[in-house]
Formats: structure tokens, C-alpha cells, sequence
């Protein structure tokens, strides 16, 4: 595969500002971010973060991008099946479709509209809400991030932007469908969600891709969530077994605002993902519970750093990974307290079942401490099935694959506890679906009219 | 209350702190002192004053090739390693002409050093042979009568490839290849000293036996070479001191240490390194476990400006078992950067790593560790528990843990625990009626007392004393 030259890159980034007919500001941030790729070279292994997967796989041929005339105007497609099912319940405030580069359809419940909520395409909102996006786009997952920020910055094509407005309180959650198009240009892709101070909303982030065959895909998702701001965001990634993703996500979370953040890592080939809090403001607030479950040589790669940075922040983690068939897991986890963050109070669990011994698990969680006013506590477990549980189910009768499905499915439970209940419900489906042990192509079937849409 | 005002003046008094107790410094009057910096023609001349075979000659030349050669790490402490003056460093001084097999024998300047450094009166109570290095060679050895009577070898590095050369070549560097790292190669280079130990099969060589290792010059390198192999079903105990004048300028402290723990075989290799705080410590220390063998690290770090040690045990034979258990404590300006790694090669073999740590005046200590756990080596067990106490704002805790895991049939459990002391112990002690300086020293010293209470009784004793000292007026 080609790989982008430095000056591929700043072409790229000038065809899609002029292609797209972008305002200056927006094409300026791209130069400058294509100026700092030129000047960030791929990470280095020699870091944590990098030790297991090799950077090089997810370098982009930017060379496709910005070469697709902006879409006609025409009717909107169908909502896929399970979405189309949720708005006719009034189950869903807004739903949003990005489809390879272009915003398929983006709908806002009536509520959400009176209400002053903006669902929209990032380039359309870049244009007509500038005052909105401008001060945050690539604030926290810009160009000096890194090279992969950098590069995602200079080229993204399709994008999507949500802004809650001060106060308001979703009922129903935001539904965002990224589809990444195999075969098709590389999917640069880019969500900015805003939630000002006061407002409350869930967000199902669903990442996945309609047809088999190999893509590579760089995602970056920013979120703000302004003081007192209460977010969720359940992020589900499904992509086929083609797709190599590498997706940065970055929170800044202001004084007492709380972010939960539901991670079900569920396919791709290789799948890396960057997950960022900045715990910025006093009595600010993260959770993340995440479950990953791979087969067939799968490699899932997860990196969480959460940044204590004021007082009496609190941070709680929990990934559990389940994995057989060659698959690889992969989690490096970094709490920072900083010096000024006295009462911080951090937790972090990694616990890994392998299902077969050619499975294979790294783990690194990491503490760095800058202050003593702090609690701060870590735990690793790697193990197999317990052979005494599978003899005791079996001794009650169980046949042996049920008794397995079912010690599984235990130990990815108390990651599920941790959700909304809303959306325990239908992981469990899913996972039952899968763990059950085909991690196979059942999916959550946005598009497959399975009736299995998230929450 | 006038008891707790006693211990409290105690706990003040002890310390005229390291200068006064470890930090003097001898006048220097030396056999032979290399000119600053390391290249082959130093190397050359390690090698000829040692007359020794064509073979160490030539590794010590390859080593220097690989030390030049290999980039400093980028990992860890950057921005002191960086501070480290090569070029600046005596990598050879020869105190003397030759080793004292009784203590007379010792000149006055270096006796009267170990004598208030309390070695001889350690010997006399408890050890079956001890050794003292003063600068780059071993000054004075001497080991019970009973001991040597069994086959039990216990010398001095150079002695011991002289007088054991198929023994020292069958196992120097195998362990610790030279290329393993760009301050084991610059060991390899410059070696000197150290102890060389075989303990013959069966033979259980009771009491411990120790070296103790001083720095005196400053701009010294010194680079000790400890080799031991316990033939099977064999058991040894091995304790190390380390101290250091203080100067200015900065010593550089490069030894490697290999274990070699022969079928059924059991090792403990004990540590108190207090080297003061112008000194790098960064040492290289592993060990091969054969079937059925025992290696245990008991590793105390209290000096130094950096120390970077990260004990090893690969468990190489089924059944093998390691068992690390490590103390950190840093104070004003060290950063201790210090771990464990445990490489299970083989089936059920399994280990156990138990790391404290304190902080203290800014002080910044850290924990690295590797787990590994290679294809096929099913049924392993392996534990990890790091807990770090912070003593104030200023200073800083890090927890940095590897686990790669190539086998399912494992259980593999990590934990870490950072916090300060509580206030609720405080005000306990304190509503008991003692101070918060003796208090803060009681709930220190309960943190740490499942590594004390693996010392030899003396050096419990002293380990208390050293934290006392380094405890000294917490308060405030």
C-alpha cells in the first residue's frame, strides 16, 4: 500500500478544502496540521504505548481523499431497519449517519430541535454554526497529539457534530452511525460533540462496516462536556475482519461534570484505540466500563490515559477482555494525578480470560502519582476457564459448551454492571450472540435489519 | 510525655545524617589509578594487571565495542542518565597490591574505613565468609575453615577466574549476555571484583555469606562482577552493603550479578544498597532457575542519586520458583527507579513479586516490573503487588507494569495501591501519646515490615536505623 508522503498529505488537505468549498479557517487548520505531520514522526516503539502494534499499520494512502465531487443533493436514504424502528417508538432524540465520507442523513427529534440541540454534518456546522465548532475543533484531538491526530486533522473527509446547548437534558440518546466502505476511499473521519455546562445526553457511537473487504480508517472524536455537563457515550465498534482502525478519542471534563464512557470492542482485524480524559475542572468525573471479545487472530489494542488535573476528581476503569483463536489483546492504561490534584481518587481493572493457549494478552497499567492526597489503585488478572467451574456445571448436568458460555459470560458481567441499564440489556444480546462463542458475524445490525439496534 | 520526647530525641539524634556515618571520605593513596575514561587501551590494561586468559581479554574488548556502540535507553529517567560524564570517570583504581587474607594484612586507611563501617564485627558475629571491596578490588576475604572443607568456593571475581577458570567460563555471561544492555556491556568491559561463588551439590552453607562494597574516590566507576552457581540441591545465602562518600561530582555504580540456580537449587541474594545520593546505581541482576530451583531477590534501596535495578529471575525449569521482595525509599533529589522482571519459561513454574515504596521530600520512586509468560509454559502462577506510600505533596509515586501473557493455562494477578499516610493512623498514634515524627517513623516502619522481617536480624536493625534516618523531620 502507498503510503502518504508529507506532501501527498498537504495536497490532500488542500483538495478537500477545495472540493468541499471550505471556509479559510477550517483550510488553514488543515495546512498547519499537515505542516505539523510533516514535522511528527510515526511514534516511537519505544514507548508503552506503541510496544505491541507496530505504527506502521495504520498509515493512511491519503491519495483518494478529496477526490469525490460533494454529493448531490437528492432524498434521503432509508434510516437502516433498527434506527427507522427507534424513531418511529420515540425511542431516539436524533440519529446521524456517516456514510465513508459523506453524511448519508442527520435527524433531530422534535424536542431536541425546540431545544436548540445542533446534529449535524462537521463541515456543514463548520460553515453555518463557525462560533460553535471553530473553538473547539482539533482542541483536543489536533494536530499535536500526534502523527495519527495530525494526519486525521489535515485530511478528515467526513465528519459529524453534535452540540447540546446549556441545560437542555436529552431524554432519548443521539444516535451516530459511522459506516466505513471497504474498497472505497480511505475513511478519514472526524465527531466533535459539545455539551455545554448544565446539559445531559447519551450518544451511541456505532462504528462498523456494510460490506466486507480490506479498509484502513482513522477516527477522531472530541468531546467537551462543560461544568455540570452529565454525558454518556456508549461506543460500539463492529467493524468486518478487513478493517484496520486506528480511532483517537478525547475528553475534556470541566468542574463537576461526569462522563461515562461504554466501550464494547467487538471486531475489526486490528483495531487501536486512544482513549483521553482530561479531568480538568474540580469534582470532575470519568468512568469507563468496556468489554472486548476477539477471535481469528484479531488484534485489539486499547490505551486509556486519564489526566487528573484538579482537585477532588475521581476516575474509575474497567475492561474486561475475552479472547481465543490467535486472538491478541493489548491494554495499556495510564492514571496521571497531577501536583495540584489533592483527593484525586483513581481506579483501574484489566482482567483478561483466555479461552484457548493461542491467545495472547498484554497488560500494562501504569500509576504516576504527583501528589500524596490521593487513592489510587490498579489490578491486572490473566487466567483460562477455571477447569473446577466447568467440572462443577458439568456435574449439574450442564453439556460442556454451555457450562463454558455461561463461566464467560459471568466474567464479563460485573463490566456490564457498571452500564446504563439501558444498554446492559442489549450488550448482553449481543455478547450472548458472540461469546457464545462464535465472535462471529452476528452484528448489532444497524444495517442488517436484524432488529438488534444498540439501546 | 517524657518516654516519647526520649524516642523522639532518638529518632533526631541518629542522624548526623549519611555524611557522618557513610559519607567520610578517605584520602586517596592509591597502587594504580586508570586515567579518566573508557576505551580499549584502559580495557587493555584491566586485563594485563589482571594477567588474565585470552579469553576474558577478548570479551572485555567485544563488550567495549558493544558499550560504545549501543545508544544510552530512552526509557526511564532520561534527563538524569543523560547527566552521566563517561568521559569524566576512573573506570579502574587499585587500592592496594594485593588482597588481605586476614584483617592486619588490610592497610590502616581502608581497615580503619571498614572499622567504622562495622564489617569485621559483622563477620566475627554472624557470617561464614565475607569480602570487602574497596574501590575496584577486593581488599580483604576470608571464609570459614568449615566451609571450605565441604568444596564451598567463595572468592573475590578475579580470584575466581584465576583459580577457577573452566568453572568461571562455563557460566560468566551466560546469564547476563553483554549485549543485553549498554551498562552490562560496559560492565563486561571493565569488571573488577566482585564475588565468585560455587556451592557444591547438597551442600547447604548455613549462615550468610557476604560482600560489602565501598566507593571511596571520587569520579569513580565501579563495576563489580558477581557470579554464583549453586549446584544441585545446594543452598546459599548471599548479602551485599553498598556505601559512598559524599562529593560533588557523581560515581557511577554498573555491576551485573548472575545467578545460576542448578536443579533443586536455592538462592537468596540480599541487598541493602545505600549509596549516597552522587552516585548512579545502575545494575544489572538476574538469575536462571532450573527444574525444581529456588531464587529469591531481597533487594533494600535507600542511596543513590538514580538507581535503575530491576532483578530477574527466568524460571527456566519446570517447578522453578522466584520470589522478589523489594524496598524503595526516596528522598530529596533520587529518583529509584526499580522493579522486577520474572520470565516463566517452563510449566508450572512460579513467582511472586512484592515491591514498597515511600516518597519522601519530592523524592520520585518507581515501580518496573515485567511478567512474561512464553508459549507452553502451562500452568504458571505469578503475582504481583506494588504499594507506594507518599509522605508529601512534592513527591511522586509511578507504577509501571508489564504483563505479556502467551498462554492460557496461567493465572497471573497484579495489583498496586499508592496512598499517604492516613490521617486516621496519625491521630491514633497521636491520641496514644506519640509524636507525629515517631508515629509517621511506627506506620513507615509497619509498611515496610514484610521486607524487614526477611533480613538477618543485624541488618534489620541497621535497615531501621537507615529509615529513621531518612525519616528525620518528616514533619513539616
Amino acid at each position: 500500500m502507498t503510503i502518504a508522503t508529507d506532501a501527498d498529505l498537504l495536497a490532500a488537505a488542500v483538495r478537500v478544502g477545495d472540493v468541499h468549498d471550505e471556509p479559510a479557517w477550517l483550510r488553514g487548520l488543515r495546512a498547519r496540521a499537515a505542516e505539523l505531520h510533516a514535522a511528527t514522526p510515526l511514534p516511537s516503539r519505544a514507548v508503552h504505548l506503541w510496544r505491541f502494534t507496530p505504527p506502521e499499520t495504520f498509515e493512511i494512502d491519503v491519495s483518494p481523499l478529496g477526490r469525490a465531487a460533494p454529493p448531490a443533493p437528492g432524498g434521503d436514504p432509508d434510516w437502516p431497519a433498527p434506527v427507522a424502528a427507534a424513531w418511529s417508538r420515540g425511542a431516539l432524540d436524533g440519529a446521524a449517519w456517516l456514510r465513508g465520507p459523506g453524511v448519508a442523513r442527520a435527524d433531530l427529534g422534535p424536542d431536541a430541535a425546540r431545544a436548540g440541540v445542533v446534529l449535524a454534518g462537521l463541515r456543514e456546522a463548520a460553515a453555518r454554526h463557525t462560533g460553535l465548532v471553530q473553538p473547539y475543533l482539533a482542541a483536543l484531538a489536533g494536530p499535536e497529539e500526534g502523527r495519527f491526530e495530525a494526519l486525521n486533522t489535515a485530511a478528515w473527509e467526513g465528519g459529524l457534530f453534535l452540540f447540546v446547548p446549556g441545560g437542555v437534558r436529552l431524554a432519548a440518546p443521539v444516535h451516530l452511525l459511522r459506516e466505513a466502505l471497504p474498497g472505497s476511499a480511505a475513511a478519514v473521519t472526524r465527531l466533535l460533540l459539545v455539551v455545554e455546562e448544565g446539559a445531559a445526553v447519551t450518544v451511541v457511537d456505532e462504528a462498523f462496516s456494510g460490506a466486507d473487504g480490506p479498509a484502513v480508517v482513522s477516527a477522531a472524536v472530541e468531546l467537551v462536556a462543560r461544568a455540570g455537563a452529565d454525558v454518556r457515550v456508549v461506543s460500539v465498534q463492529r467493524y468486518g475482519a478487513g478493517v484496520t482502525a486506528f480511532e483517537s478519542r478525547r475528553a475534556a471534563v470541566a468542574a463537576d461534570a461526569r462522563l461515562l464512557h461504554v466501550q464494547a470492542s467487538l471486531g475489526a482485524g486490528c483495531f487501536k484505540m486512544v482513549h483521553g480524559v482530561a479531568l480538568a475542572g474540580r469534582g470532575a468525573e470519568a468512568r469507563f466500563t468496556g468489554v472486548a471479545v476477539a477471535d481469528a487472530a484479531r488484534v485489539l489494542d486499547h490505551h486509556t490515559a486519564h489526566e487528573h488535573e484538579a482537585p477532588d476528581t475521581r476516575s474509575d476503569l474497567h475492561l474486561r477482555v475475552v479472547l481465543r483463536d490467535r486472538a491478541r489483546s493489548i491494554y495499556t492504561g495510564l492514571i496521571r494525578v497531577d501536583g495540584g490534584a489533592v483527593n484525586a481518587d483513581a481506579y483501574q481493572e484489566n482482567r483478561n480470560l483466555l479461552l484457548d493457549p493461542s491467545a495472547r494478552v498484554e497488560s500494562i497499567p501504569e500509576l504516576e502519582i504527583l501528589t500524596d492526597a490521593v487513592r489510587c489503585t490498579h489490578g491486572a488478572t490473566m487466567g483460562p476457564v477455571d477447569p473446577e467451574q466447568v467440572h462443577y456445571l458439568m456435574a449439574r448436568g450442564l453439556p460442556r459448551e454451555d457450562a463454558v458460555r455461561l463461566i464467560v459470560a459471568g466474567f464479563v458481567e460485573p463490566a456490564l454492571a457498571r452500564m446504563p441499564e439501558d444498554v446492559r440489556g442489549r450488550l448482553r444480546e449481543v455478547l450472548d450472540g458472540r461469546l457464545g462463542l462464535g465472535v462471529g458475524d452476528r452484528t448489532l445490525g444497524a444495517e442488517e435489519g436484524g432488529g438488534e439496534e444498540m439501546v | 510525655m517524657s518516654g516519647n520526647a526520649n524516642e523522639n530525641r532518638k529518632a533526631l539524634s541518629i542522624g548526623d545524617d549519611y555524611a557522618a556515618r557513610y559519607g567520610f571520605s578517605d584520602p586517596e593513596a592509591y597502587f594504580l589509578k586508570a586515567k579518566p575514561g573508557l576505551d580499549h587501551e584502559v580495557v587493555e590494561m584491566i586485563s594485563r594487571l589482571k594477567q588474565e586468559p585470552d579469553w576474558m581479554r577478548r570479551v572485555r574488548h567485544e563488550a567495549l565495542d558493544v558499550f560504545l556502540a549501543k545508544p544510552m535507553p530512552r526509557w526511564g529517567d532520561s534527563a538524569l542518565l543523560d547527566g552521566i560524564r563517561f568521559d569524566s570517570i576512573h573506570y579502574y583504581i587499585r587500592p592496594v597490591e594485593k588482597t588481605g587474607r586476614t584483617w592486619e594484612e588490610v592497610p590502616e586507611g581502608i581497615k580503619r574505613t571498614f572499622d567504622r563501617l562495622g564489617i569485621p564485627e559483622a563477620e566475627r558475629k554472624f557470617l561464614a565468609g565475607v569480602s570487602a571491596q574497596y574501590e575496584s578490588e577486593v581488599v580483604y576475604h576470608s571464609m570459614r575453615e568449615s566451609l571450605a572443607r565441604k568444596g564451598v568456593v567463595f572468592l573475590d571475581m578475579d580470584s575466581g577466574l584465576r583459580e577457577h577458570p573452566d568453572l568461571v567460563r562455563k557460566h560468566f555471561g551466560t546469564v547476563i549476555p553483554a549485549a543485553d544492555n549498554k551498562f552490562a556491556a560496559l560492565n563486561t568491559a571493565a569488571w573488577s571484583g566482585g564475588s565468585f561463588i560455587y556451592v557444591p551439590p547438597g551442600v547447604d552453607v548455613g549462615i550468610p555469606l557476604q560482600a560489602y562494597f565501598r566507593i571511596n574516590a571520587e569520579r569513580m566507576g565501579q563495576f563489580e562482577r558477581t557470579l554464583i552457581v549453586a549446584d544441585q540441591g545446594s543452598r546459599v545465602h548471599y548479602i551485599e552493603g553498598c556505601t559512598a562518600p559524599v562529593y560533588s561530582s557523581d560515581s557511577l555504580h554498573a555491576a551485573v550479578v548472575e545467578l545460576v540456580a542448578l536443579e533443586g537449587a536455592y538462592i537468596r541474594y540480599t541487598t541493602i544498597q545505600n549509596w549516597s545520593k552522587n552516585v548512579f546505581n545502575l545494575v544489572t541482576k538476574r538469575a536462571a532457575a532450573h527444574r525444581g530451583a529456588t531464587v529469591e531477590w531481597v533487594d533494600g534501596n535507600l542511596g543513590s542519586k538514580l538507581t535503575m535495578k530491576f532483578p530477574c529471575v527466568v524460571l527456566l525449569g519446570e517447578g522453578a520458583k522466584a520470589e522478589v521482595l523489594s524496598v524503595a525509599f526516596a528522598g530529596r533529589d533520587q529518583h529509584q527507579d526499580t522493579g522486577a522482571k520474572v520470565i516463566h519459561a517452563a510449566p508450572r513454574t512460579s513467582s511472586r513479586i512484592t515491591s514498597k515504596s515511600i516518597s519522601k521530600d519530592g523524592g520520585r520512586a518507581s515501580y518496573r516490573g515485567l511478567v512474561k509468560v512464553l508459549p507452553r509454559a502451562v500452568g504458571c502462577k505469578a503475582s504481583v503487588e506494588c504499594d507506594a506510600l507518599l509522605l508529601d505533596p512534592a513527591s511522586r509515586s509511578d507504577t509501571y507494569p508489564t504483563m505479556e501473557i502467551a498462554e492460557s493455562d496461567v493465572r497471573i494477578e497484579h495489583e498496586a495501591r499508592v496512598s499517604k499516610v492516613s490521617e486516621e493512623q496519625l491521630f491514633y498514634l497521636r491520641s496514644r501519646g506519640l509524636s507525629e515524627d515517631a508515629a509517621r517513623l511506627l506506620i513507615v516502619n509497619g509498611f515496610i515490615e514484610a521486607f524487614t522481617k526477611e533480613l538477618p536480624m543485624e541488618y534489620a536493625v541497621e535497615l531501621n536505623r537507615l529509615v529513621e534516618l531518612e525519616m528525620e523531620g518528616s514533619v513539616g
